[in-house]
C-alpha cells in the first residue's frame, strides 16, 4: 500500500479520535492509526510524541504510567473533557472541509 | 480553561522539569522496546530487531527538544542558566558588583524611606466608614505668604451653620480644650488628660459604636441633663485596669460629675487629636449663651458631606450663610466670609508642610537618580570589560537582543540584591525617623502609619525595575552594537573596545548635577535650621514656664473674675518663687518665630480690597509681659500698665521691625492710629500707638526680613478672650516649676481647660519638631548623596583608568612622567563635570528658592554662600575620588603594564 503524508494539523485530531476509544500509549496510538487507516497512514514518532506532549500541556489529554498486556511499563494517555470537546470541534470542521472539497472535486466541468 | 491548564502545567513543569525529563526518557525507551518486541515477533533476531526499532524511531535528541519546547519551560530554563552565568560573572568582578549593590541599596533605601514616611503622613486611611466625606470646616483667611492657617469657627456661627446647611449630613462642633480630669471629687488637683467635648451627634457622624456600653446621641445630651462620657480603649485600660465596673462610674471633668456610659473599641483610636474620652455637650446651652457674640468660644468643626457633594459645594453653601451673618453682625463678622472645607485626613498638614513632604520625596527620587546614573556608568564599565566576551558571542551567532538581555539581566540581578538590602535599610530608616518624630508631636493623627507595606514593596519593585533598566539599557545597547570583527582583531584592549566614552562622561556630569542640587538644598536647610536654633532671643528660654488655659463659665463670663483670676495666679506664683508672671492671649505658637498674623489699617489710608492691607503679627499681652520676656524698656513712648483697660483709650505698642516696615519715613509713629482687622471676630476699634519696643530677636535684622518680625502688642485687658497662656519667669531652670504652675492653675480654675504646662524651650522644641526633623532629613540626604556620588565617581574613574593600563605602559615607555599620567586620568570627563557643576548650581538654587517659598523660610543664607559651600564639598569629593586611581595609574611599572 502506498504511504501518504499527513495533511497539516490532522495528527492531533486522529490521536484524539484514537484516544476517544480508550486510553492508549504512544506506540499503541501510532499502531491504531496505521491499522484504522488500512495501513495508509504511518505516524512518525518524531511527530507523535511532541504532539502528545503539546496536547497534554493544553489540557486535552492526561497521562499516567501503567502496564501493557505483556506487563511492560508504558505511559498511557486518555482524553479529558476539554479534549473530548476539542475532538468534536475538529471533527466537525474536518467533515465540513472534506464535504466542501469533495463537492468541488465531484462537480461537472 | 486552556490558559489555566497551560499555567498549571508550566508551574508544575518548572518544579518537575527533571522528573519530566526522566519520564520522557522512559517513554521513548518503552516505545523502542515495544517496537523491538513486534520486530522479534515478525521474525527478526533480537539484536537486529532492536537496531531496526531504534533506526525507525529517528533522532531521539531532536524529539526530546521538540517535546521540551511544548512544556513551555524553555524560557525559564534559559533564564536559570543565564542567571547562573550572571552570578558567575559577578563573582569574577566582585569590586564593581559590590559597588553596584551598595549604590542601589543606598538609592532604593533612601528613596523608599522617604516614600514610606511621606505615604504614612499623606496617604494613610483613617478607617472610618465614610472618611472620604469627612471634612474640616474653618474660616479661610488668605493672608499674604500663607502666614496664618485657616481659623476655627465661633460657637454662634457654628450654630447658624448647623441650622441652615444643606450640603451636609452632619455638622459636629468639638473642643479639645477640656478641663482637668479627676477620678474622685476630692482628688488633690486635676490630671492633665486630654479629652474632647463633642456635639451630641459626634458618633453618628463617624458611624462607629462602642465596644462595651454605648455611645451617646442627640437624645442623651439635653440641657441641664446628666453629663455623659465615653472612654477610649487605651484610657479605660490604663485608668480602670480594663474593668467593666468603669461603666456607670462617676468621674469629674473640671468640677462637674460625669457618668461613663461606654468604652470604644481599640481600633477606634484617640480621635480627634488624641482624645482619651469624649463628653457629650449641648453646645447651644452650654457654650452659646450668656456672652456677647464676639467673646464666645471657638470650636473645631467636622462635617460629613452628603453623597456626591464636593468640597466647593459645601463651601458655597456655608459661605451663603456667612454672607448673611456678615450683613447681620458686621462688627464681628465683617471679614468672615470665606469658608474652607477640606478632607479631614488631608487637612492635618498645612500646604507648606505638604509641600515639604513632597520636596522630601522629590529629593529621595534625586538620590535614586544619582544612584541610577552611577549604576549606569558602572554597567558601562562592566560591559566594556566584557566587550571581548560579548564580541565572541556575537561572532558565534548570538543575537543582539540576547546580548542586550544578558547585560540587562546582569543589572537586574545586582539591582535586585541592592534593592532587597535597600528595603531593609528603608524599614529600619523609617522606623528610626518615626521613633524620633512621633514622641515629639502630641497631636499625631492616630492613622499615620509609617511602615513598609505591600504598596511600598510594589513601589520599590517598580523603582528597582526602572533603576535596573535605566542603569543598563544604554550599556546593553552599546555592548550589543560593538563591531565584533574589529574588537576580536584588536584583542579587546585598543581603541575599538569600550572606553569611558562620551556617554559615560555625560553620566558623570549628570550625577554631579543631581548631587550638587541636593547638596545645595541640604546646605540651605541646615543653615536655616542653624540660624533658627542659634537665634538669640532677648529672653532666656529655659527660665520661663508656660501654662495654656481655656477659660469658660463664670470665670470667663464675668470680666472682673477673669482679671482677678489673673491677679490671684500671679500673686500665688510669686509667693511660690516666680520672679514675675504675665498673660498672653494666644496659643503656644506666639512664643516661637510663628506669630498670629493679622491685617491692619493705618488711619488716613484707604484700601480698596482687604487683601491690600498691610500685615503684622498681633499679640495681646498683660503689662508684665515685657518684663517676663526680657524687654527692658520702651524704646520710645511707654509700656502697658494696669490702667489700660476696656474703659480706657484703646492703645497698642509696636516693635522696631514694625516701625521700619510700616512707618519707614517717620521719625516716630507714636500717636499714630491703627486698626487691626477683626478676623478673630472680636471688636477692634482704632488704637493709638503709645510705645515702641525692641525686636524680640537679639541681633540686627537684615532689611528684607523686617516685615517678618513686625509685631503689634495689644493690652490683654482691652481684648479679653477665653484662651490664655500664663508665663512665669524664674531665676533658674523653669522645668521643675511646671508642676507648681500646673497645680496652682488647677486650684484656681478647676472647671477650666488646661493642658500644656512646660518651659519655653520645650514648647518651642515641640512646635518646631516637624521642621527640625525635616531639616535633619535634608542633612542626611546631603551626606548620603555625597557618599553615593563619591563611590560612583571613584569607581568610574578607577575602572576607566584600569582599562587604559596598556596605553599608560606605552606612554611611560615612551618617556611620559607620572604627573602626565595623573593629568591624563584626572582630566577624564572634566568638561562634562564642569557642565554638571554649573547645571547643579542652577537647579539646586532653583529648588532651594522654591522650597523656601513653599515653606515660608526666613533668614535664608545668600545664594553665593550656599553655592560655594556645595561646590567646594563636591569638588573635594570629586578630587579625592579621582586622585586615588590617578596615583595608582602613575605608579604602574611600564614593563608590567605592557605585558598585561
Amino acid at each position: 500500500m502506498k504511504k501518504i503524508d499527513f495533511p497539516q494539523g490532522t495528527l492531533e485530531m486522529l490521536t484524539l479520535r484514537v484516544l476517544f476509544s480508550g486510553a492508549n500509549h504512544g506506540f499503541g496510538i501510532a499502531q491504531q492509526i496505521h491499522v484504522l487507516s488500512k495501513e495508509v497512514l504511518t505516524v512518525e514518532e518524531g511527530s507523535l510524541y511532541p504532539a502528545l506532549h503539546r496536547m497534554q500541556e493544553r489540557g486535552w489529554i492526561k497521562s499516567e504510567w501503567g502496564r501493557t498486556e505483556n506487563n511492560r511499563r508504558a505511559k498511557y494517555y486518555q482524553l479529558t473533557t476539554i479534549g473530548r470537546k476539542r475532538l468534536g470541534t475538529e471533527q466537525e470542521s474536518w467533515e465540513t472541509l472534506a464535504t466542501a472539497i469533495s463537492d468541488v472535486l465531484g462537480s461537472r466541468p | 480553561m486552556e490558559t489555566f491548564h497551560r499555567i498549571k502545567n508550566w508551574i508544575a513543569a518548572l518544579f518537575g522539569h527533571l522528573r519530566k525529563n526522566s519520564d520522557l526518557e522512559d517513554e521513548i525507551m518503552s516505545h523502542i522496546e515495544m517496537r523491538t518486541e513486534l520486530n522479534i515477533e515478525a521474525g527478526m533476531a533480537p539484536d537486529l530487531a532492536r537496531k531496526e526499532a531504534m533506526r525507525g524511531f529517528g533522532n531521539a535528541e531532536a524529539l526530546k527538544e521538540d517535546c521540551r519546547d511544548s512544556w513551555g519551560t524553555r524560557v525559564v530554563m534559559d533564564l536559570i542558566r543565564d542567571i547562573g552565568y550572571s552570578l558567575r560573572n559577578m563573582r569574577a568582578t566582585p569590586g564593581s558588583s559590590i559597588l553596584v549593590v551598595l549604590i542601589m541599596a543606598f538609592g532604593i533605601g533612601i528613596s523608599m524611606t522617604m516614600f514610606t514616611f511621606v505615604k504614612g503622613m499623606l496617604w494613610s486611611n483613617m478607617g472610618f466608614p465614610d472618611e472620604d466625606r469627612l471634612i474640616d470646616v474653618k474660616w479661610g483667611i488668605n493672608l499674604k505668604a500663607d502666614r496664618t492657617g485657616p481659623h476655627p469657627i465661633r460657637v454662634d456661627d457654628y450654630l447658624e451653620f448647623e441650622k441652615y446647611h444643606r450640603t451636609l449630613e452632619y455638622l459636629v462642633g468639638f473642643s479639645s480644650y477640656t478641663p482637668g480630669f479627676r477620678l474622685a471629687e476630692n482628688s488633690d488637683y486635676p490630671e492633665k488628660i486630654r479629652g474632647s467635648a463633642v456635639a451630641s451627634n459626634f458618633f453618628n457622624l463617624l458611624g462607629v459604636s462602642a465596644l462595651y456600653g454605648r455611645t451617646f446621641g442627640p437624645e442623651d445630651v439635653v440641657p441641664g441633663g446628666e453629663r455623659l462620657i465615653v472612654l477610649s480603649y487605651e484610657f479605660w485600660q490604663s485608668k480602670f485596669g480594663g474593668e467593666l465596673d468603669a461603666l456607670n462610674a462617676t468621674v469629674y471633668i473640671g468640677a462637674a460629675p460625669c457618668r461613663v456610659i461606654g468604652v470604644m473599641p481599640p481600633e477606634f483610636s484617640t480621635f480627634p487629636l488624641n482624645s482619651n474620652y469624649w463628653r457629650g455637650v449641648d453646645i447651644d446651652t452650654e457654650w452659646g449663651v450668656g456672652q456677647p457674640r464676639q467673646r464666645r468660644a471657638m470650636l473645631s468643626i467636622l462635617g460629613l458631606k452628603k453623597e456626591g457633594v464636593s468640597d466647593e459645594q459645601v463651601e458655597a453653601d456655608l459661605e451663603a450663610i456667612a454672607e448673611r451673618l456678615a450683613e447681620e453682625y458686621p462688627e464681628s463678622n465683617e471679614y468672615l466670609r470665606d469658608v474652607q472645607a477640606q478632607n479631614h485626613g488631608k487637612g492635618q498638614l498645612h500646604g507648606e508642610e505638604r509641600n515639604l513632604l513632597y520636596a522630601l520625596l522629590f529629593c529621595g527620587v534625586l538620590v535614586l537618580l544619582v544612584a541610577c546614573a552611577n549604576v549606569s556608568n558602572l554597567m558601562l564599565v562592566r560591559a566594556a570589560r566584557r566587550s571581548f566576551e560579548l564580541a565572541t558571542r556575537n561572532a558565534l551567532g548570538a543575537s543582539r537582543a540576547h546580548i542586550m538581555y544578558q547585560v540587562i539581566l546582569d543589572s537586574f540581578l545586582l539591582t535586585a540584591i541592592g534593592g532587597i538590602v535597600g528595603l531593609f535599610v528603608a524599614s529600619y530608616g523609617s522606623d528610626y525617623i518615626w521613633s524620633i518624630y512621633a514622641p515629639l508631636d502630641a497631636d499625631l493623627p492616630f492613622w499615620w502609619d509609617v511602615e513598609i507595606d505591600v504598596a511600598t514593596i510594589c513601589v520599590a519593585i517598580g523603582a528597582m525595575i526602572i533603576a535596573a533598566l535605566g542603569g543598563s539599557f544604554v550599556p546593553a545597547l552599546r555592548g550589543a552594537r560593538r563591531n565584533s570583527f574589529a574588537l576580536l582583531r584588536d584583542d579587546s584592549r585598543t581603541s575599538s573596545s569600550l572606553y569611558m566614552g562620551k556617554l559615560s562622561k555625560v553620566l558623570v556630569g549628570l550625577q554631579i548635577t543631581f548631587a550638587l542640587s541636593l547638596t545645595i538644598v541640604a546646605t540651605v536647610m541646615v543653615l536655616v535650621q542653624y540660624a533658627a536654633v542659634s537665634q538669640e532671643k532677648i529672653y532666656d528660654r529655659d527660665k520661663i514656664a508656660l501654662g495654656f488655659l481655656w477659660l469658660s463659665g463664670p470665670l470667663y463670663k464675668e470680666k472682673e473674675s477673669y482679671l482677678s483670676y489673673q491677679r490671684n495666679l500671679r500673686e500665688r506664683m510669686i509667693e511660690k518663687g516666680a520672679e514675675n508672671v504675665c498673660f498672653l492671649a494666644a496659643g503656644s505658637k506666639s512664643l516661637g518665630e510663628v506669630w498670629w498674623w493679622n491685617r491692619f489699617e493705618k488711619a488716613g489710608e484707604s484700601y480698596g480690597d482687604p487683601t491690600a492691607m498691610p500685615e503684622a503679627s498681633v499679640l495681646d499681652v498683660s503689662p508684665e509681659y515685657f518684663d517676663v520676656f526680657g524687654f527692658k524698656r520702651a524704646f520710645a513712648g511707654r509700656l502697658f500698665s494696669h490702667a489700660d483697660t476696656e474703659g480706657s483709650e484703646t492703645v497698642v505698642i509696636v516693635n522696631r521691625a514694625f516701625v521700619e516696615t510700616h512707618f519707614p519715613h517717620r521719625t516716630s509713629p507714636i500717636g499714630e492710629q491703627i486698626r487691626v482687622q477683626p478676623i478673630e471676630g472680636r471688636e477692634s476699634g482704632w488704637a493709638r500707638i503709645v510705645g515702641i519696643v525692641e525686636n524680640y530677636v537679639d541681633k540686627p535684622l537684615p532689611e528684607e526680613s523686617w516685615s517678618d518680625y513686625a509685631v503689634i502688642y495689644r493690652p490683654f485687658a482691652q481684648n479679653l478672650v477665653p484662651w490664655v497662656t500664663a508665663a512665669a519667669k524664674f531665676g533658674e531652670d523653669a522645668r521643675p516649676w511646671t508642676t507648681t504652675l500646673h497645680r496652682e492653675m488647677g486650684k484656681l480654675a478647676p472647671d477650666n481647660a488646661f493642658n500644656q504646662v512646660r518651659s519655653v524651650r520645650d514648647e518651642m522644641a515641640f512646635e518646631e519638631s516637624f521642621n527640625r526633623l525635616i531639616v535633619k532629613l535634608y542633612a542626611f540626604f546631603g551626606v548620603i548623596t555625597f557618599l553615593v556620588a563619591s563611590i560612583g565617581l571613584y569607581a568610574v574613574v578607577s575602572f576607566s583608568a584600569g582599562q587604559r593600563v596598556r596605553e599608560f605602559g606605552v606612554r611611560m615607555a615612551l618617556g611620559a612622567h607620572s604627573k602626565d599620567i595623573i593629568y591624563s586620568v584626572a582630566k577624564t570627563g572634566v568638561v562634562q563635570a564642569l557642565a554638571g557643576l554649573v547645571l547643579g548650581v542652577l537647579v539646586g538654587q532653583m529648588l532651594a528658592q522654591h522650597l523656601s517659598k513653599s515653606m515660608n523660610l526666613v533668614g535664608l543664607p545668600p545664594v553665593w554662600i550656599t553655592s560655594a559651600i556645595a561646590v567646594i564639598l563636591i569638588l573635594t569629593t570629586t578630587a579625592i575620588s579621582m586622585l586615588a586611581p590617578s596615583v595608582k595609574a602613575a605608579r604602574l611599572d611600564p614593563v608590567k603594564a605592557l605585558r598585561s
